[in-house]
């Protein structure tokens, strides 16, 4: 009875353990609520941790993708040093068209960008994370915002999970993988679009009913252009108007496909 | 015959379009001509001879509330309006959207701010705006006196609402204008534009 007893008490304990939230207040600004989260309650162990930037518009509102498409500006977040642990760039969701009238942008309605965070000491410890974040968020018009985040998390030998954590698996799995290619090439056809064939090692198109494509080259193709994109097996090719800013073929080509609305592939070659 | 003939004017008629909807680098700039603040007919023709600076706004845009606020715009417009350029502000802004002014409400909005554009263009039906493409607030592009255009862009390098960040960043007209007095090409001569979208 008093062992069971104890039980109890240690369960009840350990639960409460594992519902301390890892997340900052919600930042309420003009048209958004953003916070920062932790996806682990405690840092340890040798697995890549993340934070979550999430940024939640009013309805009817947006923020931007890393390119942005004709217009706006994608979040920024920038971490002070902590001694022991690095931060990682954030990671970008596969993105949605946004069209405003001839216009066309890349971007999100509420979104969580995981960010890696590697532990350099396993010395038991409680970090403090602070970091200042800013963006613009649209409607028809545009507002921009920043606000500052403090969390404090603590280190152990074992990592444990946070309530979040869910909430940033959910964002990594629609984070774009890299998608390994035997290669590509992109040139400009005669009546002014630029052509890209990807050769993916796998035949990953090969139960493809839908794909989207979102550049991440800004000065290469008008994003309020349609894009013709046809594929077969392993090769998939985009055919769409260049940008008004088109200045040359860029060295590097990269971007984003969306196969089934379900599969997310990142490209990258050089052309 | 009659077929071919509206076949081919059909064609000519999608083929001018398409060409006046691409401004293009190193060629004539689209012609215009449209009313500004004071109801005075501008055309591009008229400043044939001279540079001229296109820049779109919309003066509650937070971007180009950055350029106002810091006084840059209106410092690149005092310098080039004296050097003998011609800088025309073009509010593209449809009525009853953001931005939208009548051409008095345009002339307080330069009294306010010390704005000193050669003229304020107003096309709130954006005729002007998508014949150059212009699709964000600002958006910069610099004709010469030949009427050729050579920048398209940019007003400068750092894409934020901070005026903080305009000393660290390279402006994109000023390199253009400086690397056209010097007769030299413009090193950066489309760059992508950053702001707000043009309120079409």
């Amino acid at each position: 009875m008093k062992t069971l007893l104890l039980l109890g008490i240690l369960l009840a304990f350990l639960k409460g353990q594992a519902a301390i939230a890892l997340a900052t207040e919600e930042m309420e600004r003009a048209h958004i609520k953003v916070r920062l989260l932790s996806a682990n309650a405690v840092l340890g162990g040798d697995d890549v941790n993340y934070l979550g930037l999430e940024l939640s518009p009013e309805k009817g509102w947006h923020v931007y993708w890393q390119n942005p498409g004709d217009s706006g500006m994608p979040p920024r977040i920038r971490f002070s040093t902590v001694d022991g642990l690095q931060f990682g760039e954030p990671l970008w969701p596969a993105p949605h068209k946004i069209p405003f009238g001839p216009l066309t942008n890349y971007g999100y309605e509420k979104i969580v960008l995981p960010i890696p965070l590697t532990l350099e000491s396993k010395q038991e410890t409680t970090l403090t994370i602070s970091a200042r974040a800013s963006w613009l968020v649209c409607k028809e018009l545009c507002v921009p915002g920043k606000a500052t985040f403090v969390l404090k998390v603590p280190v152990a030998g074992e990592a444990k999970e946070s309530p979040e954590a869910s909430i940033i698996k959910q964002a990594l799995a629609s984070v774009p993988k890299a998608l390994p290619l035997l290669g590509g090439s992109a040139e400009v056809s005669e009546g002014g679009d630029v052509v890209i064939q990807l050769y993916s090692q796998q035949p990953v198109f090969r139960t493809a009913e839908t794909v989207e494509f979102f550049p991440l080259n800004e000065q290469l193709l008008d994003a309020s252009a349609q894009a013709g994109i046809h594929w077969k097996q392993n090769v998939l090719s985009i055919k769409q108007q260049k940008s008004a800013e088109f200045v040359g073929m860029p060295k590097k080509i990269a971007g984003v496909l969306v196969v089934n609305g379900e599969k997310f592939w990142a490209f990258e070659f050089a052309p | 015959m009659k077929m071919l003939k509206n076949v081919l004017l059909v064609s000519l008629l999608v083929c001018s379009s398409w060409v006046s909807a691409l401004p293009a680098l190193n060629e004539a700039a689209p012609k215009f001509t449209a009313l500004d603040s004071n109801g005075k007919k501008v055309s591009l023709e008229q400043f044939a001879g001279k540079t001229v600076i296109l820049e779109w706004t919309n003066h509650d845009c937070p971007f180009v509330k950055k350029h106002y606020s810091a006084g840059n715009m209106q410092g690149l417009q005092k310098k080039y309006t004296k050097e003998g350029a011609i800088w025309l502000s073009v509010i593209s802004s449809a009525k009853g959207k953001q931005g939208n002014v009548s051409g008095a409400q345009a002339n307080k909005l330069s009294e306010k701010r010390g704005a000193q554009a050669t003229h304020v263009l107003l096309d709130e039906n954006g005729e002007l705006g998508k014949m150059y493409g212009a699709k964000t607030t600002p958006h910069m592009y610099v004709i010469d006196g030949k009427g050729v255009l050579r920048y398209m862009g940019a007003i400068d390098s750092i894409r934020s609402t901070d005026p903080d960040d305009i000393a660290d960043s390279t402006n994109y007209v000023s390199l253009a204008m400086a690397e056209l007095a010097a007769g030299k090409p413009v090193s950066e001569p489309a760059t992508k534009a950053y702001g707000c979208s043009v309120k079409y």
